[in-house]
C-alpha cells in the first residue's frame, strides 16, 4: 500500500479526519479530568489483610506469616528442602534480599536472574493489593522478569506494611518507585501461579511459569486470621 | 486468514451435527455466564464503572491522533521503536523485516488476535521462521492445523480426547501415557519451554496501550507472554490504534472490567506492563523492543456509525451469551472475530458483502449488549448492518421485497391490521384441525426445522381491542 505518505502520517492523517475532537492538548487534558474517576474500590485498612487473604486462596497463592528475617528464611529453607531436597535458591539483587540472614536456615542463594534449571527464585515485592490479592513486582536489576517465570517455585517475600487497598493505589506506589525516572522496563501485578484452562476448561498450574507461588509475609500478620483464611501455618521452624 | 463467513449457515449447520461439540458448547454457555456473573457481582458498582471506562473511551476516540502521538513519544523516550501499518500486509511486512535485521530464526508468539487477523504467523513461515504459538490453547490449534473457534480459549472446541491424541501424533511421548489435563499441560510445558528458550524474537498482543507513560498492558494467566517478553533478544508488541488509553489508571479499570467480563475472576494471574528494552544494568530482557501498531480500517470506521465497536475489550463475554455462538460454535463465523462482536467486526473489517451472513446470525435477544463491558450496543449495530445490507442491496432480492412490503404496510396501520388480521384468520381455519403447520409459503426456513402453530383466531390488536371494550363496559356496569 503506498500512496506517497508514510504510514503514521497517512494513519494519523485519516484519524484526525475522523475524530470528532481536536489535538489541542490543554483543551483535551481539562475534558478528561471533567469527566472525574470510577466508582472507587474501598476496603478500609480494618479489613485490608482479610480481604487480602482471602483473595489469595482464591488466587492459589499459599500465604505464610514470619515474625522476623531469620523465622522467614527458615521456612524458606524448609520449603525448598521438603521439594527438592536441596537448599539451593535463586533471588534478584535487590538489597532486602542481600540483607536476609540465609545462613540461618542454610539457603545457599545465588543473586541474579533465574537460569532454566533453578527451582526456585526469590523476589521482594514492592507492595500487596488487597482488592485482587496481587504482589507488585518490576523488572529490573532488583528482580529480573526471568526469576517470576522460570523456576518451578517461586517464593515473594512482602512487609507487612506494604499491603495497600486497591489498584489505584498500587500505581502511587509505582509511581513513587519510578519518580523522575524511566518506568522500569515491566511492571507486574502477580496474583497467582502460572495457570491454564485451555484443556476443556480444567485449571492446571504450572502451565509455562511457576507451578506454586509462596508468599511470605514479614511482620505480624495474626496467625489465627491466616488459618481462617485458608492459608494454614506450619510450626514456627527452630 | 482465509474469510469464510458467507458460508456461516453452512458452517454452522455442520458444526450443530456434531453432537459432543454441541454438548460441550452447551456446557460452556452455561457456566462461563454463571462465573461472569459472580465476578461481576463482586465488582460492586459495575454499572457505574462500566459507564465511566465509556466516557474515557469515547474522549479517548474523539482525540485518537492526540494519544496516539503521546504513546508514540512516550515509547520512543522509553528506548522502544514504533511503527505504523496501514493493513495486514503491512503489518506483517514490518515484523519479518524485525526478524530478518536481528537474524533470527526462531519466533516465539503470545496470543494475540491482531496478528491473527493479519495472518502474520503463515507469512513468517512462509519466510522461513519457525514459529511457535505459546499459548496452550493457540499452541494446540496451530499443531491441528486449526483456526482459534474462541477469541479467550482457542482450543475451546476440543475435548480432553482429541488433545490427547494430537500430542501422540505431534509429540515423541514413547510409552509415557497422558491420563488426565494435568499431564498434558506438563507435556506441553516440557515442549514449549524448550522453544522459549530458543526463540530469537518474541511477539505477543496488548491489552491496552497507555499513552501518558508508553507501557503496554499485557494480561495473561499462563504467563508464557511474559516469557516470549523476556527471554528473546527482541520483543514486538503488535496492537491496533484503537488499543490506546490515556493513563494508568483508565488501563486499570478497564482491567477489571477485562477479566470479570472474560473468565469471572478478578485478576488474572499475570498482568504486565512493559516500557521498552532491557536498562542499561538490567539482567535479562530484550535488547529491543518494538511496537507495531495497526489501523487495518479503523480510522474508517472513527467518527461513523460503527465507531463504538472500536472499544471492544476482546473479553468474549458477547460470545459467552450469545445462542449462536453457543449453538454453531466460533468456526462458523469463518473468520478470525466469532460471536456478536465478529458479526459487526468481521463486515467491517472486511466487506459487507463478504461477510452479509454475519449480521443476521443474531436473535435479537439483546444479552450481549446486557453483559457488554464496554457497553456497545451490538444488537442496534447489527440491526444497522442489516439496513445498510437491504439498502446496498446485498440481501437477496426476494427477501428484500418482502421487507419493502412490510415496511410500506407498517405505514398504514389500518391496512395493516386488516391484512394480518385476514391472513391470520386464515392460518386458523387452516390450521384448526391439526394444531399446526408443517409446511407453509415464504417459511421455508422454518418449517424446515420445526413445526409452525396454528394461530388461536384473532390478532393480538384485536384481542386487545376486545378486552379493552370488555374492562370499559364492565366499568360502566359498576359506575
Amino acid at each position: 500500500m503506498s500512496d506517497g505518505l508514510s504510514a503514521d502520517r497517512a494513519i494519523l492523517g485519516a484519524v484526525r479526519g475522523a475524530q470528532a475532537g481536536d489535538d489541542d492538548a490543554e483543551r483535551i487534558a481539562a475534558e478528561l479530568a471533567a469527566i472525574g474517576s470510577a466508582p472507587p474500590v474501598s476496603i478500609s485498612p480494618e479489613e485490608r489483610w482479610e480481604y487480602f487473604l482471602n483473595r489469595c486462596k482464591i488466587n492459589n497463592i499459599e500465604v505464610h506469616g514470619a515474625s522476623s528475617r531469620s523465622d522467614a528464611v527458615k521456612r524458606i529453607a524448609r520449603f525448598i528442602y521438603t521439594e527438592h531436597n536441596s537448599y539451593r535458591a535463586v533471588a534478584g539483587n535487590d538489597r532486602r534480599l542481600a540483607a536476609m540472614p540465609w545462613r540461618d536456615g542454610g539457603v545457599l542463594v545465588r543473586f541474579g536472574a533465574a537460569a532454566p534449571a533453578d527451582p526456585v527464585a526469590i523476589s521482594y515485592a514492592h507492595c500487596g493489593v488487597a482488592e485482587t490479592g496481587s504482589v507488585l513486582l518490576f523488572s529490573n536489576r532488583d528482580n529480573p522478569a526471568s526469576n517470576n517465570w522460570l523456576s518451578r517455585h517461586h517464593i515473594v517475600l512482602m512487609d507487612e506494611a506494604m499491603l495497600v487497598g486497591n489498584l489505584e493505589e498500587a500505581w502511587d506506589v509505582v509511581r513513587r518507585q519510578t519518580e523522575g525516572r524511566l518506568p522500569y522496563r515491566g511492571t507486574h501485578l502477580i496474583s497467582g501461579p502460572s495457570s491454564t484452562g485451555d484443556i476443556v476448561g480444567h485449571i492446571v498450574t504450572g502451565a509455562h511459569g511457576p507451578q506454586r507461588l509462596l508468599l511470605i509475609v514479614l511482620g505480624r500478620v495474626d496467625p489465627a486470621l491466616l488459618e481462617a483464611c485458608g492459608h494454614p501455618q506450619l510450626p514456627a521452624p527452630d | 486468514m482465509q474469510l469464510r463467513s458467507e458460508q456461516f449457515q453452512l458452517l454452522a449447520t455442520d458444526a450443530m451435527a456434531d453432537r459432543d461439540a454441541r454438548e460441550r458448547r452447551d456446557v460452556m454457555g452455561l457456566l462461563l455466564p454463571a462465573v461472569r456473573d459472580q465476578a461481576v457481582a463482586q465488582l460492586g458498582d459495575f454499572e457505574g464503572l462500566r459507564q465511566h471506562v465509556k466516557k474515557i473511551k469515547d474522549h479517548t476516540l474523539n482525540h485518537l491522533s492526540h494519544y496516539l502521538q503521546q504513546f508514540e513519544e512516550q515509547v520512543v523516550m522509553n528506548g522502544g521503536h514504533v511503527h505504523w501499518a496501514r493493513d495486514s500486509a503491512e503489518l506483517n511486512r514490518i515484523v519479518l523485516d524485525i526478524c530478518r535485521q536481528a537474524e533470527a530464526r526462531e519466533v516465539g508468539k503470545g496470543k494475540s488476535m491482531i496478528t491473527e487477523e493479519t495472518g502474520l504467523t503463515a507469512d513468517l513461515e512462509a519466510a522461513g521462521f519457525r514459529v511457535t504459538e505459546t499459548d496452550l490453547g493457540e499452541y494446540i490449534v496451530q499443531v491441528a492445523g486449526e483456526t482459534p473457534s474462541h477469541i479467550v480459549g482457542p482450543a475451546f472446541h476440543k475435548s480432553e480426547q482429541e488433545i490427547r491424541d494430537l500430542f501422540f501424533e505431534q509429540h515423541d511421548l514413547g510409552d509415557r501415557d497422558l491420563p488426565d489435563p494435568p499431564a498434558m499441560v506438563q507435556e506441553a510445558r516440557a515442549v514449549l519451554r524448550e522453544r522459549f528458550l530458543a526463540a530469537d524474537v518474541g511477539i505477543i498482543g496488548s491489552n491496552a496501550l497507555i499513552a501518558e507513560t508508553g507501557q503496554t498492558m499485557l494480561v495473561t494467566n499462563e504467563g508464557n507472554g511474559d516469557l516470549v517478553s523476556t527471554l528473546p533478544r527482541v520483543q514486538i508488541v503488535c496492537a491496533s490504534i484503537e488499543k490506546v488509553l490515556p493513563r494508568p489508571e483508565d488501563a486499570l479499570n478497564q482491567l477489571r472490567l477485562l477479566v470479570s467480563s472474560a473468565i469471572g475472576t478478578t485478576v488474572t494471574a499475570y498482568t504486565s506492563f512493559y516500557a521498552g528494552p532491557r536498562r542499561s544494568d538490567d539482567e535479562d530482557g530484550p535488547a529491543a523492543f518494538h511496537v507495531v501498531l495497526l489501523d487495518n480500517r479503523r480510522s474508517e470506521i472513527l467518527g461513523g456509525n460503527y465507531q463504538d465497536m472500536l472499544a471492544c475489550m476482546r473479553c468474549g463475554a458477547c460470545l459467552n451469551h450469545c445462542p449462536v455462538y453457543v449453538g454453531a460454535g466460533g468456526h462458523a463465523y469463518g473468520w478470525v472475530y466469532p460471536g456478536p462482536m465478529g458479526s459487526v467486526l468481521t463486515p467491517l473489517l472486511t466487506s459487507l458483502e463478504a461477510a452479509s451472513e454475519l449480521p443476521n446470525a443474531c436473535t435479537g435477544c439483546g444479552r450481549c449488549e446486557e453483559v457488554c463491558p464496554a457497553a456497545i450496543p451490538l444488537p442496534d449495530l447489527l440491526r444497522d448492518l442489516r439496513a445498510e445490507e437491504h439498502n446496498r442491496k446485498i440481501t437477496p432480492a426476494r427477501w428484500r421485497h418482502g421487507m419493502d412490503l412490510h415496511s410500506r404496510l407498517t405505514r398504514w396501520p389500518r391496512l395493516y391490521h386488516a391484512v394480518t388480521g385476514v391472513a391470520i384468520a386464515l392460518l386458523h381455519r387452516l390450521g384448526r384441525r391439526r394444531g399446526m403447520f408443517h409446511r407453509l409459503p415464504f417459511a421455508g426456513g422454518w418449517t424446515a426445522a420445526r413445526d409452525f402453530p396454528a394461530p388461536e383466531g384473532d390478532t393480538f390488536m384485536q384481542q386487545w381491542r376486545r378486552q379493552q371494550r370488555v374492562a370499559a363496559s364492565n366499568q360502566a356496569s359498576h359506575e
